[in-house]
């Protein structure tokens, strides 16, 4: 344990403005693994979130998370603290997820399943809600999850790290490594596209 | 009001993701409180907006996301363990040994196969090959006339 590489928490985390500068070399920077435990603890939620959203799989999300934290432990030098940790964090997950749908290695079932189905209605029911209205918003959900899968992965990012990331759009350019102007047109054609596959779903839709 | 409405709808989705100036905003927001058009577009974005937003949150909501350290650590500990065992400098030097005694092993395998005499120190000329075919594609049959040795070589 001793062995692995040593940095500390405060240098990886938050902004940082040049972490070389920092004396972060190789033959300085060392991360503790009890640190990097911390950086995990507190970025899981977001990292699985964005891998489920791109995987639409429980199992490939974890199998994805797991390995980019992973990685981001090897790589550690290769951080250069131009964006925060966590920017850093979403570019290796979102290429990993790439990289699980070029080698085919996704899942065929995706994961909203039957358990997933009930589960939330039993704890919505619990809370005394009309069971039928939660079953159609679960409905609804599921129908969510299918259009963002048929979105192009680049503009299902976008969306992604918008909506639930809320994210600005220089932060997602950084993620993505595209200019501002490419963020707003995928946003715009993702939701688009969206506003077209979920039309019957819309209010407007369904109140005359 | 047309051209209004045009120029409102280029940045209708800066608005709504707080990507405006405040000086724009301003400008939306006055657009908006008189004409209908636009607050119905605004409406439909923002629907779309929180229904992925909602699905999101819903969705990422997982329990074994807290067993998620617990699986990197198990693997970092399992390369860390491997990478140990490639850094040991005995690897490095055991590997001419090894190669070593495989050689020794090879060559006095072959003497004993072959009926040779060690201690005699037959003259590799003694050996004549009986005939040397070729039986087929990677394949070579040699046969010694003094030892009744056959040698049959399967080239990959």
């Amino acid at each position: 344990m001793n062995s692995w590489p040593r940095i500390s928490v405060k240098q990886l985390d938050g902004r940082m403005p040049g972490i070389e500068a920092k004396g972060l070399t190789e033959k300085s920077g060392r991360a503790d693994v009890e640190e990097f435990e911390l950086l995990v603890k507190k970025h899981q939620g977001k990292m699985y979130a964005l891998a489920f959203g791109m995987l639409h799989n429980r199992e490939d999300a974890l199998e994805v998370c797991q390995e980019a934290f992973v990685k981001a432990f090897q790589a550690v030098k290769s951080f250069r603290g131009q964006a925060t940790f966590g920017t850093w964090l979403y570019r290796i997950v979102l290429n990993l997820c790439i990289d699980f749908h070029r080698k085919g290695l996704t899942s065929r079932r995706a994961s909203w399943d039957q358990g997933h189905l009930e589960a939330g209605m039993s704890i919505m029911g619990q809370a005394g809600e009309d069971p039928l209205r939660q079953l159609e918003r679960q409905e609804i959900k599921k129908e969510v999850m299918e259009a963002l899968q048929r979105l192009p992965s680049e503009q299902r990012a976008c969306i992604i790290l918008r909506e639930l990331e809320d994210l600005s759009y220089k932060e997602i350019a950084r993620v993505l490594n595209c200019s501002q102007g490419t963020v707003m047109s995928r946003l715009h054609y993702g939701r688009e596209k969206l506003k077209e596959l979920l039309r019957p779903y819309l209010r407007r839709e369904r109140e005359p | 009001m047309k051209d209004r409405c045009a120029n409102i709808t280029k940045i209708l989705e800066r608005y709504l993701d707080g990507q405006l100036s405040s000086r724009k905003a301003l400008k939306v927001e006055a657009h908006l409180k008189e004409c209908r058009l636009c607050q119905g577009r605004l409406a439909e974005l923002e629907e779309i907006k929180s229904l992925v937003q909602e699905t999101l949150v819903d969705q990422a909501a997982d329990e074994r996301v807290q067993g998620l350290w617990q699986r990197v650590e198990t693997r970092l500990a399992g390369q860390e363990k491997q990478t140990a065992w490639f850094r040991w400098p005995w690897i490095f030097s055991l590997k001419p040994a090894l190669a070593m005694l495989l050689l020794i092993v090879a060559v006095a395998g072959f003497f004993a196969l072959s009926g040779i005499d060690l201690k005699k120190g037959p003259a590799l000329n003694e050996v004549t090959i009986l005939s040397l075919e070729n039986s087929g594609p990677g394949v070579m049959v040699f046969q010694s006339a003094e030892t009744d040795l056959t040698v049959i070589w399967i080239l990959s």
